[in-house]
């Protein structure tokens, strides 16, 4: 899981480090709206502090001749009163417009589990 | 002791209202920061929205249209220190108004003209005010607008002055307010391709109603306590020197370079100067000894830096550059200011202004006899100001602009409406169009005759523009991926493929080039004259009866643009 993904270039070699994935998937789903949080994928408390590892998960699959593939799963809580398929839908895009603009990865799949629904008095 | 006891009294009061407070009105300074956030918010999030584009071509970006928009609106207030939100309002609307780009940017400083209008006179504004100023921005909006299209900007502005009327009446809260419209600007921008078929078949929601949204929330997020990042350099650095230009928005500024020679008998203090300049601006390097010290600084005014210096000795070898300047030679495309501002000694009768992309298409216009050009184009959009100074620049009692994009026509509109000369628009959507135009300019004429023939002569063109998709999307029942050749007939896609040159054959005949008497190409700046010719070799076997014109446009990220008259 910790390997590099490289990618040969004329010029050297560039490898990305799946944390990198992770810390913009993680960036994109804190600036979406209505996202308050990482829920933990096993018993779905807030985890988006202590470690957000534990709702967030990516899988980086290497092709032939081509940019690698990823799949995202990501476990959110979301604000109580927005619209959830909106939010999640606006969370997708966040999500794989994050990686793929910045890694030029290419995101398949983006598996959103709206662990809750949370009453936030604007903190 | 009774002053005591009621000033306990008092202290427990404030301690009690502290942990709800209910904001219930909005004055002038307040609603600078918000606005301040919503910009900020903006444009951080400007690719975001950006990626929001319908069209996979690079073309001048919604997010950065609004983003200048907004720009030019803080500009105009950041120097305010004003109570009166009405005053506020009014300094953002004709900041919008000057400095919008594209169609997003007109429509949304529409919808600070409307704020303004609805706020006027007004010191503080509550929230049947804010609800008010919400109705009046979708109204003035609507109202500048031929054909409104819903599924749009338009549409989440109404939905969201819908919420907030509604709120109102709920509610004396600002900030709950705020919250609400923010909910229903999202969910709003989230409906848009249900009512926009092509939204829907992009499979995207729409930019500028996404960016209306995303401006909103930066206030939430304002006042939820969120930082938002950039906020933090430009609050420091104005700190530091205390000179409002100093704001990163100003630009690259000036690049100062100078060595200090000790006067005779005295000593320099390394550390003393190094922290006095490290103060003054960014990339600051501070080297030397008690005799001489080199100084290197990036600043916005250069008088401060150096003036410090000759407080403190001989000055030598002062370098001044402006890094604005510098940057602009180096932006691929762009034509350099010298080239737009040849001064006219001579007043003409009626003159054209033509928008131009890439330095092969201004030197075209140049010699169809355009007497001023707007740089700009497809990637960045010129704003209101840029055409209203180039209007006053072709010396002429009367003017017709000719905008050469889609997404510079309202733009156009705005500014011949604000300007002090006549000037009319001929809404020429692309470039052959405009040299279409341009070559049926009579300056015999008057204006209304011009007008006539040369809509009639940009009617009577077809334009074919081949560039690369910046990704993937189904739109016409053409498939295309990210990286891929694809050609557009009047804007809209056609055809993809791999090669440029079978790409090219493809949309020329999709376009009818068939039944066409001229055929005129302009090749990108990726290209050199003799692949150009290359490429275009089959087009000349295919329609043998068509004359066949060759230019170099150089202008960015099309290879080809192609007028078939």
């Amino acid at each position: 899981m910790d390997t590099p993904m490289s990618e040969q270039k004329n010029t050297g070699t560039i490898a990305i480090k799946p944390q990198v994935l992770f810390t913009l998937a993680l960036n994109a789903a804190k600036n979406t709206y209505g996202v308050i949080g990482i829920a933990s994928r096993y018993t779905g408390y807030d985890t988006t502090i202590r470690d957000p590892h534990r709702g967030l998960e990516i899988k980086i699959t290497p092709r032939e001749g081509q940019a690698p593939s990823v799949a995202v799963d990501i476990h959110v809580i979301i604000e109580y009163g927005v619209r959830i398929p909106s939010v999640v839908s606006s969370l997708q895009h966040q999500i794989s417009y994050g990686i793929e603009h910045g890694t030029g990865y290419s995101v398949e799949d983006v598996k959103v589990h709206v662990a809750s629904v949370r009453v936030s008095n604007g903190k | 002791m009774p002053s005591q006891a009621t000033s306990t009294q008092i202290m427990t009061q404030n301690d009690d209202t502290a942990q709800k407070t209910l904001r219930l009105t909005l004055d002038g300074r307040r609603f600078k920061k918000l606005f301040k956030a919503g910009y900020l918010w903006l444009k951080q999030q400007e690719q975001t929205v950006n990626a929001y584009n319908v069209y996979p071509v690079p073309d001048g970006d919604t997010g950065t249209n609004m983003m200048h928009t907004m720009r030019a609106a803080w500009e105009a207030i950041a120097n305010m220190d004003e109570r009166s939100i009405g005053l506020v309002a009014k300094a953002i609307s004709a900041g919008a108004l000057r400095g919008s780009r594209g169609n997003s940017g007109i429509i949304l400083s529409q919808l600070w003209r409307g704020v303004a209008r609805s706020l006027e006179g007004k010191d503080v504004a509550d929230a049947q005010d804010i609800a008010q100023a919400f109705r009046s921005a979708t109204k003035t909006a609507y109202a500048g607008i031929s054909s409104p299209v819903e599924g749009t900007i338009l549409t989440v502005s109404r939905e969201t002055a819908d919420s907030a009327e509604q709120l109102a009446q709920q509610t004396h809260d600002l900030d709950a307010l705020l919250d609400g419209v923010v909910r229903a600007s999202f969910e709003s921008a989230q409906r848009t391709p249900n009512l926009l078929k092509i939204l829907k078949d992009a499979g995207v929601i729409d930019s500028g109603g996404y960016g209306f949204f995303v401006i909103l929330d930066g206030m939430r997020r304002f006042v939820n306590g969120e930082t938002i990042e950039s906020e933090v350099v430009v609050a420091a650095t104005r700190a530091m020197t205390g000179n409002a230009a100093t704001d990163e928005e100003a630009g690259y500024g000036y690049d100062v370079q100078y060595l200090i020679y000790a006067r005779s008998g005295a000593q320099l203090n390394v550390n003393d100067v190094r922290a006095k300049i490290e103060a003054m601006g960014e990339c600051p390097l501070v080297m030397g000894d008690g005799e001489v010290i080199k100084v290197h600084v990036h600043v916005p005014d250069p008088g401060v830096p150096i003036s410090y210096g000759a407080s403190l000795g001989s000055l030598r070898d002062v370098v001044v550059e402006d890094m604005q300047a510098q940057s602009e030679e180096f932006l691929p495309g762009q034509v350099k200011p010298a080239d737009a501002v040849t001064e006219h000694a001579d007043e003409v009768d009626l003159a054209l202004v033509a928008v131009s992309a890439g330095e092969g298409i201004t030197r075209v216009f140049h010699d169809v006899g355009a007497r001023a050009i707007v740089p700009g184009g497809q990637t960045m959009n010129p704003s209101v100001q840029d055409i209203l100074d180039a209007i006053k620049h072709a010396k002429a009692k009367e003017v017709i602009v000719l905008p050469n994009n889609g997404n510079i026509i309202l733009t156009a509109r705005q500014a011949c409406e604000m300007s002090e000369i006549p000037a009319r628009v001929v809404p020429t959507r692309t470039i052959p169009q405009g040299i279409a135009a341009s070559i049926a300019f009579n300056f015999l004429q008057d204006m209304t005759n011009n007008l006539e023939a040369m809509n009639a002569a940009a009617s009577r063109t077809t334009t074919c523009e081949i560039t690369t998709a910046t990704r993937d999307v189904t739109l016409n029942g053409v498939e295309v991926r990210d990286g891929q050749v694809i050609g557009l007939i009047d804007d809209k896609l056609a055809c993809a493929g791999d090669d440029v040159g079978v790409v090219l054959l493809n949309t020329l005949e999709i376009g009818g080039a068939a039944s066409r008497e001229l055929i005129t190409a302009f090749y990108g700046n990726g290209l050199d004259e003799a692949h150009a010719s290359a490429l275009l070799e089959p087009v000349k076997e295919k329609y043998p009866d068509a004359a066949l014109e060759v230019y170099p446009g150089l202008q960015p990220h099309y290879h080809f643009v192609v007028g078939l008259e």
